[in-house]
């Protein structure tokens, strides 16, 4: 059964779902309070949190199984964020309100799948409203400086720069302190995502490479 | 000191499932039934769609919209262009107080639909999505019937979007 099932039962599931996750989310780490200021630029001892705004999107892609997030991205890696810098700003006037994207350097620990010579990429993430308003697609997670992440990407060639982004606002793993930490926010985990939260980081990056 | 932690996480769960998340409430709401929607310099298809779902899926609910073209900024206000970000639409809230929701935005990305191109039924589908996000509606994946499921086939609000949320609300 979906975890966002509706209704009767799939709120049931989503209590319960909801409950578990939060769990392993807050002993893993739990929520920061930050956004991109001077505070990004040293290294955190939880390195990731969720922004105050979530926007809700329909994406490309919503992923049921690590399988298919394999196979959605263009390069798969693992690596550490080693900066976090004001990216690109899109939107503004008949666009609708202006937002600046996150641009993160990812220090290559490994590739999985793509050019194997990379040793650092630029990874955009949203966003920040014009105005200050620090939010992400879906309630999902933001990285920061010291995160440690299995990154799902693919080149984002609409913008300027083309840099990297997520495949989606699933396709990143935290690993944190020797566990897993889904990029989703802990009470729409998809079931493969809640299979995961928690795991080991070698169960993960197993089932990683026999996706391939 | 793991116990108190533990109570806590299990507490924030319960928040975050029962205001946030729970049902197909997502949680922000319009502070009356007035709802003003603002279509700025939309391409026809978005024009087409939008204009459909505020003229025939939100009109016949218990809110009160009104259209408007290239107006002052309204409670909701939609653009679309080239955002190239991996999504095909997007809500966001642009002046919350509390619960509510003062003005939103609406976002249609024209940079890769699905296919090469929206078909009247895909445009629909989305508009339906995003005003539905306008007025507080969740995603509600496991309906068969209604656009807040993310179905590209779904052009409705179900019994539960509308009976059991928007006249409700409103």
């Amino acid at each position: 059964m979906s975890a966002l099932a509706t209704n009767a039962g799939g709120l049931r599931c989503r209590l319960t779902t909801g409950v578990i996750a939060t769990l392993v989310f807050v002993l893993l780490g739990g929520c920061g309070s930050k956004g991109l200021d001077d505070s990004d630029n040293r290294v955190d001892a939880v390195p990731y949190m969720i922004p105050a705004e979530g926007v809700e999107a329909r994406e490309r892609y919503h992923f049921s199984s690590l399988q298919e997030m394999v196979r959605a991205s263009e390069l798969v890696i693992i690596g550490s964020v080693a900066a976090v810098e004001t990216g690109p700003t899109l939107g503004g006037g008949e666009a609708g309100p202006a937002f600046t994207l996150r641009a993160l350097t990812v220090n290559v620990e490994a590739v999985l799948k793509g050019a194997a010579d990379l040793k650092s990429v630029t990874v955009v993430e949203e966003g920040i409203f014009e105005g200050g308003n620090e939010y992400s697609i879906n309630h999902s997670l933001w990285a920061k400086i010291g995160a440690r992440a299995l990154f799902f990407l693919v080149k984002l060639v609409a913008v300027p720069g083309q840099p990297y982004g997520l495949v989606n606002s699933q396709a990143r793993f935290f690993l944190h302190n020797d566990r897993v930490v889904p990029n989703s926010h802990p009470d729409r985990l998809e079931p493969f995502e809640q299979r995961l939260a928690g795991a080991g980081v070698n169960e993960l990056l197993g089932e990683a490479r026999n996706a391939l | 000191m793991a116990v108190v932690i533990a109570m806590m996480a299990t507490i924030a769960g319960v928040a975050w499932s029962t205001s946030a998340f729970a049902s197909n409430d997502a949680g922000h709401r319009l502070p009356n039934a007035n709802v003003t929607v603002n279509l700025v310099s939309l391409t026809g298809t978005f024009d087409t769609a939008s204009s459909f779902v505020v003229n025939s899926r939100l009109s016949p609910t218990d809110l009160n919209p009104t259209l408007y073209w290239n107006s002052s900024t309204k409670t909701v206000n939609v653009y679309d262009a080239n955002y190239g970000l991996g999504w095909y639409g997007r809500w966001s809230c642009t002046n919350r107080v509390g619960i509510y929701c003062n003005t939103s935005s609406v976002q249609f990305d024209l940079s890769s639909p699905p296919g090469g191109s929206y078909s009247d039924t895909e445009a629909k589908s989305l508009a339906c999505e995003e005003l539905g996000h306008s007025v507080g509606l969740d995603h509600n994946y496991g309906s068969y019937t209604s656009c807040m499921s993310g179905s590209w086939l779904r052009i409705d609000y179900d019994y539960h979007d509308v009976y059991q949320h928007i006249n409700v609300w409103y």
